[in-house]
C-alpha cells in the first residue's frame, strides 16, 4: 500500500515512473502546499495556481531530488520559488488584470485537488479539532488569533484595541500559530 | 527535524507573520523574500506557521462565515438614569413611606415656622397700635377735659397730652427694613442726602402751616400714599 510508505520512498517510486506514487505525494501535500502558497500570496486563486505550478515543477524535477533533504522541505522550496515568481509576474503585470478579479471569487474556497466525496464529514471532524485547539490556547494568544482571523483586524487595530505594543501583538500571533501547529500535528487531520 | 528560526538567526516571528498577512512594508517585504529564497530553515518555518494559520482560516471560512448575522432586538423599556432613578438608588435602604413622612414633617415644620413669624410681626404691630391708641385716647380724654364735653378741638393744644403724643410719634424711630411689618404702616428709611433737600422743602412748606403734624415718612407727598400715623391723629381728632 502506497499510503504506508514514507515520502522519500514514494519519490523513489515516482522516479521509477510509478505514476500512482507521485499521486500519493500530491494527495498528501496539496493542502499544506496550498496553505503555504496562500500564506505567501494571500489570495486563494493565486494560491491555487501556485499549487498547480508547484507540483508540475516537482514532477519535472523528481530526478533532481536528493535524499539528504526531506520531501516536505523540497516541496516547500519549490512552492516558495513559484510564489515569488508569481509575485514578480504580478508586479510587472498591468493593473487591468488585477481589476478583473472580484471579491466574490477571492472569498470562495475551493476544495483541494484531491478532495473525496467523504471529505465533508471528515472536514467537520477536522474543524472540531481546530476549534478545540484554538480554545485550548491561553487567552492572550487566543484573542489575537480570533481578532486576526475572524474579525480580520490589522495588527495596528489589534494593538490599539488591546493596548499592546505592535511587536507584542505580532509575537503573540506567531506564538499562537506555533502552538496550534504543535497541537494539530499531533492529530492526523489529513485524509488517508 | 524542525529547525527553529531562533537558532538559525533568521527573520523574526514578527516579520514572518507580518509578511504572511500582507502587512509588511514594501522594502521589508523584498528583504524577506530575498532571504526566504535562500534560507531553507525560514522556508520550513514559514510553511509550519502557514499550516496552522490556514487551518484556522479554513475553519473560519467554512463554519463561521456562512452563519447569518444575528439580529439583536431590545425588548422592554430602556432603563434611563433619570433623576428619580438616581434618587431612588441613593435612598434605597430607606422605605418610600419613611421618605414621604420625612418630607411631610419637614413641610409642616416650615409652615408652622412661617406662620409663627407672621404672627410675631402682627403681634408686634398690634402691641404698638394699642400703645399708641392708649396714648391717643389719653390725649383725647385730657383734651376733652380741657376743652369740654361735646366740643371738638382740632388744634393741638401746647403742653397737652395730645401734643405730647404727637411729639412721641415724631420721635418714634422707624423699624429696620427686615421686619415683617404690616403693609398698613410704611416704615421710613433713614433720609439720605437725596431726600434731605426735599425734606427741607417739605419742612419749610409745612412750617408755614402749623396745623400740619410732623410725619413719620420722609417721602414727598406725591410719592407717598401710605397711611401716616400723624394723619391718624387728625382723623381721631375729627371723629371724636
Amino acid at each position: 500500500m502506497l499510503a504506508n510508505l514514507t515520502d522519500e520512498k514514494l519519490v523513489e517510486l515516482a522516479v521509477s515512473d510509478d505514476p500512482e506514487a507521485f499521486g500519493e505525494i500530491v494527495r498528501r501535500w496539496d493542502r499544506k502546499i496550498f496553505a503555504l502558497c496562500f500564506g505567501m500570496l494571500g489570495r486563494e486563486d493565486d494560491a491555487r495556481d501556485a499549487v498547480q505550478e508547484t507540483f508540475i515543477a516537482a514532477y519535472r524535477n523528481l530526478k533532481h531530488f536528493r535524499g539528504d533533504a526531506r520531501v516536505s522541505s523540497w516541496l516547500h522550496r519549490i512552492a516558495v520559488n513559484q510564489c515569488l515568481t508569481q509575485k514578480r509576474r504580478q508586479r510587472t503585470r498591468a493593473e487591468e488584470f488585477l481589476d478583473e478579479e472580484t471579491n466574490e471569487t477571492e472569498r470562495v474556497f475551493v476544495a483541494p485537488l484531491s478532495s473525496s466525496p467523504a471529505s465533508a464529514s471528515e472536514q467537520g471532524e477536522k474543524f472540531s479539532i481546530v476549534r478545540q485547539a484554538v480554545n485550548s490556547l491561553p487567552l492572550e494568544l487566543r484573542e489575537v488569533v480570533l481578532m486576526k482571523e475572524f474579525e480580520e483586524m490589522t495588527f495596528q487595530e489589534i494593538s490599539d484595541t488591546l493596548e499592546l505594543p505592535l511587536s507584542t501583538v505580532k509575537s503573540r500571533l506567531y506564538t499562537a500559530l506555533k502552538q496550534l501547529r504543535m497541537k494539530l500535528e499531533a492529530v492526523p487531520l489529513e485524509i488517508a | 527535524m524542525k529547525r527553529s528560526k531562533e537558532k538559525s538567526g533568521c527573520v523574526s516571528g514578527d516579520t514572518l507573520v507580518a509578511y504572511m498577512y500582507g502587512e509588511l512594508a514594501q522594502s521589508e517585504k523584498e528583504v524577506f523574500e530575498a532571504h526566504l529564497g535562500a534560507c531553507q530553515a525560514c522556508i520550513d518555518e514559514f510553511a509550519e506557521v502557514s499550516y496552522a494559520r490556514f487551518d484556522v482560516y479554513d475553519w473560519q471560512r467554512s463554519e463561521f462565515a456562512p452563519l447569518a448575522t444575528p439580529v439583536i432586538r431590545f425588548e422592554g423599556e430602556v432603563e434611563r438614569s433619570s433623576f428619580t432613578a438616581r434618587l431612588r438608588r441613593i435612598l434605597l435602604p430607606v422605605p418610600v413611606w419613611a421618605v414621604a413622612a420625612l418630607v411631610f414633617v419637614a413641610a409642616g415644620i416650615a409652615a408652622v415656622a412661617l406662620l409663627r413669624s407672621t404672627e410675631t410681626n402682627e403681634t408686634a404691630a398690634n402691641v404698638r397700635a394699642p400703645q399708641l391708641a392708649a396714648a391717643t385716647s389719653e390725649a383725647r380724654q385730657t383734651d376733652a377735659e380741657q376743652v369740654g364735653p361735646g366740643k371738638i378741638e382740632t388744634k393741638a393744644v401746647p403742653g397737652s397730652a395730645h401734643e405730647n403724643a404727637r411729639a412721641a410719634a415724631a420721635r418714634w424711630k422707624p423699624a429696620p427694613k427686615n421686619l415683617h411689618a404690616p403693609q398698613m404702616v410704611r416704615m421710613a428709611a433713614a433720609p439720605g442726602p437725596r431726600n434731605v433737600s426735599r425734606l427741607h422743602t417739605v419742612a419749610s412748606q409745612k412750617s408755614r402751616d402749623s396745623s400740619l403734624a410732623p410725619r413719620l415718612n420722609d417721602f414727598s407727598e406725591e410719592e407717598d400714599d401710605g397711611l401716616r400715623l400723624a394723619e391718624l391723629f387728625d382723623d381721631v381728632d375729627t371723629i371724636y
